[in-house]
């Protein structure tokens, strides 16, 4: 089976071809930019705390996640009372909700004052919609300073970011 | 004879759809259980049992009546060409084609997503590796035995119709995949880059759009050079299928395009007149407009590249059919800029009927500006798009072109149906402000008679602008003239069984030239 050589592809093909490669490269390099500017995962400001969440429930490494939710059970003043959850049961909900492709996950807004957050994010998941590509939805994590750092207070809902 | 194909053909086509199930599901199965991964499967003994029964019956009866079928074909040049034969060929090709689009997107999604490290599923690499090695295998050797099969004894009629269904079946499907792979690719890179320090997770969606893009470039490449090449070329030069396939992703790239130019423009005219959040965009306006402008660049290029296709594949036939394939390309561009225009005139003339109806009945206004914004921006899309590409008065060639015709028809019907529709509203609306219902103290009656009487208006002023046209394409048809019946000569061809054609405005020679290409056996005379 001989379907034919590179040079005698015509020129919007080869056009075409030349297209595809660019945006490859540009498409990962653009992803290895992300990496190296986000906002470093960790505790010590809110941002840090739920990116460390997020990338945590997107590897399903539960017990990384779970390290970041505040444990006290102490709602945040007019919200509803977080769900009583265990570790066990919050590990169940991050392998059973995997999904093949993980949502990009932007901060939108970060609300914060001295010892409370609230950080507005948008999640993006891929679809099948020919006219947009993505569907997307608006998120409110809610947090508190502890001692150890910020903790999330609100709903884990690991789900979401999967 | 025909029966005894049509049982081995079918018997063998569901007895390999058996063993490709199997042999997938039962590697897949062994693959999770040597790399601990979560099976799908809650009990991997029955998975085993299941697909391992599935290939133990399916292999044997396949490879029984795949050899029968071999053997016959071997000793008998009928039936290597016979169209059931063929139609076994192509439509394994085309399921395992699929197949293979679908578990080459997967196996590269994985790849670049754990490369990249948004995706620790290892195992699924080898799943999919395991599946596309299979499903690739078993489509290399029926696309050899097709081959096999063309060398050999020829193929034309149906047989060629059949290998054009799957080839153009195929391209279209990679270019989807190529195309909407690059606009969502697009997408996602400028995202990232305008607003990088925001982004927390990027996910997977880059590896899945280049995963999308990748496969269909596979797909459709390998098969528009397949069919780019002699003899399938020269073949196919003239197939309505081909044709067909242009037409059709020409229109989704059209369609998508004006998509996304009205978008463009919508965000655009929305920030003059000082609207935040256009059509509820809650973010920065600079990704909003992500998606429609990846929308504009990829199917903008992808409208510009099929139309010089389409050019070229008319260049390489005869004049007629250039300018059949040039007429059809301009009449549905203006029917697609038509619509978008006839939906931004119709929503426009709903807003403002809106506006000054519930100002008049002091009910509380809304935001309009927003709603304006838009449909002013489809009008500014569809009305010079129209306009370039729609000729009221062209030459008496194009006025008899089957492609205006149908432009001319499908717009008097969606334009008497629009009408009829809001028409109907209209009326029923009115008898309820007339009857006094629950709500026509509230003047709600009198709003939905607005808004029906603006698409009524539109849908009426297209409707009759149209109508006028077909009825003045009807006046330009030529009148086919009676023959005299007094001619000798004309007498003569009747009697004779044959026909008399008048032409004008040819020399002998061109009359001769183009009379050459009637059939073996036909005879003509030319008389002044």
């Amino acid at each position: 089976m001989r379907v034919g050589q590179l040079d005698t592809i015509d020129r919007p093909s080869r056009l075409a071809l030349a297209g595809v490669g660019i945006l490859t490269i540009v498409g990962i390099g653009a992803m290895l930019l992300t990496g190296s500017s986000r906002p470093a995962a960790n505790a010590s400001t809110p941002a840090g705390a739920v990116t460390t969440y997020v990338l945590a429930v997107q590897a399903g490494d539960s017990s990384k996640a779970w390290a970041v939710l505040a444990q006290t059970g102490q709602p945040t003043a007019g919200e509803p009372p977080r769900p009583v959850l265990s570790e066990d049961d919050f590990r169940n909900q991050v392998q059973s909700s995997r999904q093949p492709t993980s949502p990009r996950v932007r901060i939108l807004a970060v609300h914060q004052t001295s010892d409370t957050a609230s950080i507005e994010l948008e999640v993006s998941h891929a679809s099948g919609n020919p006219l947009t590509g993505v569907t997307t939805q608006q998120v409110t994590v809610d947090l508190a300073r502890q001692a150890d750092g910020w903790r999330i207070t609100s709903d884990p809902q690991p789900w979401q970011f999967q | 004879m025909i029966q005894r194909r049509l049982y081995i053909y079918i018997v063998a086509a569901a007895s390999f759809g058996m063993v490709l199930i199997g042999l997938i599901n039962l590697g897949t199965t062994a693959l999770n259980q040597l790399l601990n991964a979560t099976p799908p499967y809650s009990n991997v003994r029955d998975a085993y049992a299941g697909f391992g029964a599935v290939i133990l019956v399916g292999l044997p009866v396949w490879g029984i009546h795949w050899w029968l079928a071999q053997r016959f074909a071997a000793r008998n040049a009928d039936e290597r060409a016979s169209a059931i034969r063929r139609l076994y060929l192509y439509v394994v090709l085309a399921a395992t084609g699929i197949a293979l689009a679908i578990y080459l997107r997967r196996l590269i999604e994985d790849a670049v997503g754990f490369v990249l490290g948004t995706s620790s599923v290892g195992a699924s690499i080898t799943r999919a590796l395991w599946a596309l090695l299979v499903v690739s295998g078993f489509w290399l050797y029926h696309f050899r035995t097709a081959a096999i099969d063309r060398n050999k004894v020829g193929e034309s009629g149906v047989s060629a119709t059949l290998r054009r269904w799957y080839a153009y079946g195929l391209i279209f499907l990679g270019l989807a995949f190529l195309l909407f792979g690059a606009r969502n690719l697009l997408q996602q890179i400028w995202v990232l880059l305008v607003d990088r320090g925001q982004v927390i997770a990027p996910g997977g969606l880059v590896p899945t759009a280049l995963a999308t893009m990748l496969s269909g470039l596979v797909i459709w490449g390998f098969h528009s050079q397949w069919t780019s090449r002699a003899p399938i070329a020269e073949d196919d030069q003239r197939s309505t299928l081909r044709a067909v396939q242009r037409f059709l992703a020409l229109t989704g790239c059209v369609a998508l395009a004006l998509f996304g130019a009205s978008q463009l423009l919508y965000y655009a005219l929305a920030r003059v007149l000082g609207i935040e959040h256009p059509g509820g965009v809650t973010t920065s306006i600079l990704v909003a407009v992500a998606s429609p402008a990846a929308t504009v660049i990829v199917f903008g290029l992808a409208w510009l590249w099929i139309q010089r296709q389409l050019a070229a594949d008319a260049g390489a036939t005869e004049a007629t059919r250039q300018a059949g394939v040039r007429h059809l390309y301009t009449h549905l561009v203006a029917f697609l800029a038509l619509a978008t225009l006839a939906i931004g005139a119709a929503g426009l003339l709903w807003t403002l009927s809106d506006q000054i109806l519930n100002s008049l009945l002091h009910h509380p206004t809304g935001e309009w500006r927003d709603r304006i914004s838009l449909f002013i921006t489809l009008i500014a899309v569809g009305a010079p798009m129209w306009f370039t590409h729609w000729r009221q008065s062209p030459e008496l060639a194009e006025r008899l072109t089957l492609s205006r015709r149908l432009y001319l028809y499908a717009t008097l019907l969606g334009a008497v149906l629009a009408a009829l529709i809001s028409g109907a509203i209209f009326v029923y609306r009115l008898l309820a402000l007339v009857l006094g219902t629950s709500d026509a103290a509230g003047g709600a009656p009198v709003i939905d008679m607005g808004r029906a009487l603006s698409v009524v208006l539109v849908a009426a002023a297209i409707g009759l602008y149209h109508w006028r046209v077909l009825r003045s394409d009807s006046a330009a048809r030529p009148v086919i003239a009676a023959v005299p019946s007094v001619s000798a000569p004309i007498h003569e061809g009747r009697q004779a069984g044959g026909m008399v054609v008048t032409i004008t405005g040819a020399t002998d020679e061109q009359v001769r030239q183009a009379l050459s290409k009637l059939p073996d056996g036909a005879s003509y005379t030319i008389q002044r």
